[in-house]
Formats: C-alpha cells, structure tokens, sequence
C-alpha cells in the first residue's frame, strides 16, 4: 500500500500538491533534489472520482439493463431467424446475429439478468458465511481461529476455477450448482477480510468498555464489532461482484453451469467462437459486455475504497 | 528465518492433507457408484464382475482405509485409469503436464517483466500521464476477461492480419519457431491479469519504499536516481513484488483451463474438460489434485524466497 505522505504530515498537505508534502518535510536544498512530479495529485484525486463515477454509471445502466431487458427485447431470447444467419447490425438486428440466426440483442438484455443474479446470489452467500466465519475467527481466536483459518485456506489452496469445475462435476452441471460452488470460492477472501478487521477492532477500549459491562458474546459480535468492520467489506462485496461474474462467464464458456440455448454472455461468446471467420459480432459483444460490467463493479470498489479509507485516498 | 521456513514447512501438511480428503470426498461424492467412476459409464458390467471391480479396489472396506489406501497409491505415482484411453493416468498426465507448464512458464515472463517495469514507470512518474494511463490499463486488465482476449487476439492476428496460427499445437522438440507461433497469444491471453494485479502492486511498493527515510537520506547526500532507485527503492519493493507475483503466477494454472480450451493446446486444462465431457471422472479429480498440489507447493516457494530475501525475517525468529 501506498504510504507516502500518510501518517508523518498532516492530512489537509496529503490532498493539495505533493510538492508541499516533500518541501514541508525536506530542506529547500533536499527538496530541489527530489524530482519532482509534473502533476498535482489533486488532478489525481479528480480522475479517480471520474473513474468511480464511470464505475457508477456502468453498474447503473448494466443493473438496469438486468430489471427491464427481457420486457424490451425486440426478439424472443432462443428465437431463431433461419434465413439471417450470422448477420451484420441492422435496423432489425441492431448488434447482428449469430450462427443459429438468433438476435444478439436481445439474448445480451437477456443474458444480463443471469450474471447479475449470479453476482448478487454469489456475494449474498459467500459475504454471509464468510462474515460469520470470519468474525468468530477473529473474535474468539484460539483453537477457533485455527480451525476456521485452515478451512479457509485449503479451500484457497485449489485455483478457483478447478474448485469450481470440481463442484460441478460432483453435484450436477446446472446453474444453481454453478451458483453454489463460485459461492465456496469466494468464501475464504471475506473470511481473511472481516478476520483480519476483527482482530484489530477486538483490542479497541470501546470493546473492553462493552465487555466490562457484561455485552453477551453474540450481541457483542453483532452491535459492537460488525457496524465497525463494514468499510473493508462493502469494498470486497463489490470486487466479488466482479469475479463472480467473470468466474461464471468463465464456467459458462467450458459449457458449465448455464445450459445450451439459455444467453448467458459466457456461453454467447464460446457458441459463437467457431463463427469468428465468418462474423465476429457474436462473439465480440458479449464478451465486451462483461467487461464493462465487470469493469463497472471495480472501478465502484476501487471508489468505494477511496471513500471509505481515507489513508489510502493517494493510492 | 530456519523457524520460519520450518513453520512454512509444517503448514503444508495439514493443507496437504486437506486438499487430499477434499479430493478423495469428491471421488467418493461424484453422482454414482465409485465402480462407474474408476470403469466409466459406458461399460456394461454383470453384478459379479462389479463385485470383483469393488474388492480390488477396497470399495467394501470403511471410508478412513480407503483413504489411507488411496493415499498410498497416489504417493506412489498411481492415479487410477482412464475410461477413454484405459490408461494409466499417471502416464496422461505426463504426456499433457509440459504443455501447461510451458504455456504457464511463457504466461509468467510476459505477466512480468512488462507490468514490473511500467509499474516501476508509474510510481517514478508518479501523476504523470503515464501513471494514469496504466492505472487505466490495470483496471481493464482485471476485468477483461480471458476468453475475450483470446477472441480479440485470434480475430486480429489469425483472421485479420493472418499472422499466426489459431489452432495446431506442435511440441516445442519437434519445431521451436512454429511452437512459440502457436503458444504465443495463449500466453498473452493468461498473462493479462497477472500484468494487471502485479502493475499495480509494483507501482504501490516503489512508492511505499520511496516514501521511506532512506530514501530520503540516500537523496539527500547526493546520490544520483537511478543509484536511488537501484540500490534503495527496487530493492526494498522488490519483496512485495516477488510475493504478488508467486501467488498470481500460482493462479496462472487454473486459468489454463479455458486458454487451453480456446486454443486447442493438449495440456492438462483443456484435459479435465475433455474428462467432464466425457464423464472420465477420475481424469477431472486426478487434474484436481495435481494442480491443487503444484499450486499449494508454488505457495510454499514463494512464502521461502521472501523468508530468504528478507533479512529481517533472516535475522529474527
């Protein structure tokens, strides 16, 4: 993490130039020494509020996209025109068709609402378990905090993806098992996160103050620890967004978790892959898609981290 | 530093462990009779032949000996059979393994060199336009995803431009230049996030060190940037870097799966797929477990390399 100017000056030289900050602390000699950066770093703080805007937008529009897709589609989602194959955009086909004559349009709007509830189911599940796992871990320590972190690690040992295939494979390649096991992969980053949070917050006076008082260990947990470790969290949820919708993309294009006809944008771009020669439209739209809205939740968790942690605003 | 690289050390047993009843229970849970599994779904079997099947594998036997069992046969090299090929896994995993650590290896050099030295740019030139400009690219390359790049890579180079080959993997033995032709945007493709994560981290580190007093004094008595930079900033960042590094180089392996995949590469991602389909299970669990264990064990080298670079974990504990 980026540190310069935290902590040894004053916060109000950290947000004007970075020239302040080194002159205020160097001799003007040292400090003429010290190349220095052409740019302020207020100029920065404004293009990363640009940047978590551009991430609100995206997240907004995607997000909307997700409620009223399927209602404004032009055509039905596995609706196939025989005779348009692999079409270029057109007024009828505003971003083209693909190889079974189906519009890409409107299997993208459609397509929507599955990463989106694929985003919000993941990071609900895995945000839950690892928050409790997590705040017990760090509260209780010990024998507790062993166990829970090895849990935690060795499902970290396998790469996501692997783990993710592994899970499938077990119960079943449908959708709701691809749900589930993308949950179990990001389970473990929140247990580190609110552990990590807690640990620090659990030697706090505030805490010794309740314990004094005889606060039960679950409203402790609940009242006095959790309200004072959602700033880390709030920015994770929105990262595991992300990955959550980029992992079942992935998953989606090895031809697991959503089934064949059904538009999930990761399996539009595999289906559509074998076409590129022919038309590259199928292929490429849903796959930027994603990108913009995965692009959208980090650039919103990026913001966020800005917002909610003032030391690592410089960052 | 020995305390440390000897905690490391016991870590890895229960996490070795773990991994491994992670893996026997995933046999074990796969929907069906274990017989199907070790002899495929397409085989005809009479009751008395699955019987025979059950006993020679210890299938009658309580779970805790099959576990202890099966460990042992792993220890040994012997991974089961495959249904399709009926053979040895062992053997099919030693055919497919150079494929994936070659793409691996490639995936890493261009996920590091590039993204240390830009992020080493942008921490220098810290606000400048070039700062900005990959501060952009990383968010780009985190959230593009690698299948995307592939089909972008393929789009320009094999059907546009005609420059390189889409598909047609030749081992590097047998033709070196048509080899790195083919191997060349699968790498790229894999490499992309590990670029991203490790720009940022390394543009985070040199600022951290060069924010520190050192620095300052280094600056102070006169000595030039780039003896600043050489001998108190890169390698005070460079510990930080070394562990991003290790650790996303270790994730460039499950990321094999899809490139592999796109690219028609015969290693052991596009493997496990090629068992999913074809209802190999033993084929999807062995790939599970030999990758979960180069994964635990690149970990563990990397947890090493820091304890010996590190002279403050050298000198205490």
């Amino acid at each position: 993490m980026d540190q310069d100017a935290g902590g040894l000056v004053p916060d109000q030289f950290t947000t004007g130039s970075d020239t302040v900050t080194d002159a205020g602390r160097l001799s003007p000699l040292a400090a003429s020494l010290v190349r220095q950066p052409r740019r302020t770093s207020a100029w920065r703080v404004v293009v990363r509020q640009r940047l978590a805007l551009t991430g609100i937008v995206l997240v907004v529009f995607f997000g909307i996209v997700a409620l009223i897709g399927p209602y404004v589609a032009p055509h039905g989602k596995t609706e196939q025109f025989s005779g348009a194959r692999l079409q270029p955009p057109s007024r009828t086909f505003l971003m083209g068709t693909d190889e079974f004559g189906r519009d890409v349009f409107s299997r993208l709007l459609f397509g929507a609402r599955i990463s989106f509830q694929v985003g919000l189911i993941v990071v609900g599940v895995s945000a839950s378990i690892g928050i409790l796992l997590g705040i017990v871990a760090g509260y209780r320590g010990g024998w507790t905090d062993n166990i829970i972190s090895l849990i935690s690690d060795i499902i970290f040992a396998f790469p996501a993806v692997l783990l993710a295939i592994a899970v499938i494979t077990m119960l079943g390649n449908n959708l709701t098992n691809a749900i589930l096991a993308i949950s179990l992969v990001y389970i473990p980053p929140f247990v580190r996160i609110v552990r990590g949070s807690t640990l620090t917050v659990r030697n706090t006076a505030y805490v010794e103050a309740a314990r004094a008082v005889g606060v039960s260990t679950p409203r402790m947990l609940a009242r006095h620890i959790f309200p004072n470790i959602t700033a880390p969290l709030i920015v994770q949820a929105s990262i595991a967004f992300a990955l959550a919708i980029l992992s079942e993309a992935a998953l989606a294009f090895l031809g697991l978790g959503n089934k064949a006809p059904e538009p999930s944008w990761g399996s539009m771009v595999s289906g559509s892959y074998g076409y590129l020669q022919l038309s590259a439209w199928p292929a490429i739209v849903p796959g930027l898609a994603i990108a913009l809205t995965v692009l959208g939740f980090n650039l919103l968790g990026d913001g966020l981290r800005d917002a909610l942690d003032p030391r690592l605003r410089n960052a | 530093m020995g305390a440390f690289i000897i905690r490391r050390l016991l870590l890895l047993i229960p996490l070795l462990l773990g991994v491994s009843i992670v893996v026997f229970a995933m046999i074990h849970a796969i929907p069906g009779d274990p017989t199907v599994i070790l002899i495929g779904t397409d085989q005809q079997i009479t009751d008395e032949q699955r019987e025979a099947i059950r006993q020679q594998y210890g299938l009658d036997q309580p779970l805790p000996v099959q576990y202890g069992k099966w460990v042992g046969r792993v220890l040994q090299g012997d991974l089961g059979t495959s249904v399709r090929t009926r053979r040895a896994l062992t053997y099919e995993l030693q055919l497919r393994l150079p494929v994936t650590i070659e793409l691996t290896l490639l995936a890493a050099i261009f996920g590091t060199i590039p993204a240390v030295a830009v992020g080493v740019l942008a921490a220098v030139r810290r606000n400048s336009r070039l700062d900005y400009g990959a501060t952009v690219a990383t968010l780009i390359g985190i959230s593009v995803p690698n299948f995307l790049l592939a089909t972008l890579l393929v789009l320009l180079f094999s059907v546009k431009l005609k420059w390189l080959p889409p598909i047609g993997f030749v081992p590097f033995r047998d033709d070196p230049i048509q080899n790195l032709k083919v191997m060349i945007m699968p790498a790229i493709s894999l490499a992309l996030p590990l670029a991203a994560i490790l720009m940022r981290n390394t543009r985070s580190a040199v600022l951290e060190a060069m924010a520190s007093d050192h620095v300052r004094v280094a600056r102070a008595k006169g000595l030039s940037q780039r003896a600043v930079l050489g001998r108190h900033v890169l390698r005070n960042a460079s510990i930080p870097i070394i562990t991003v590094a290790g650790i996303q180089i270790a994730t460039l392996l499950g990321g094999t799966v899809i490139i592999e995949r796109i690219f028609s590469l015969p290693g052991i991602g596009s493997y496990i797929v090629d068992g999913i389909n074809n209802r190999d299970y033993a084929v999807v669990t062995s790939v599970t477990l030999v990758m979960s264990t180069i994964f635990v064990l690149v970990s563990l080298l990397v947890d090493i390399l820091y304890a010996v670079m590190d002279p403050r974990l050298r000198r205490g504990t």
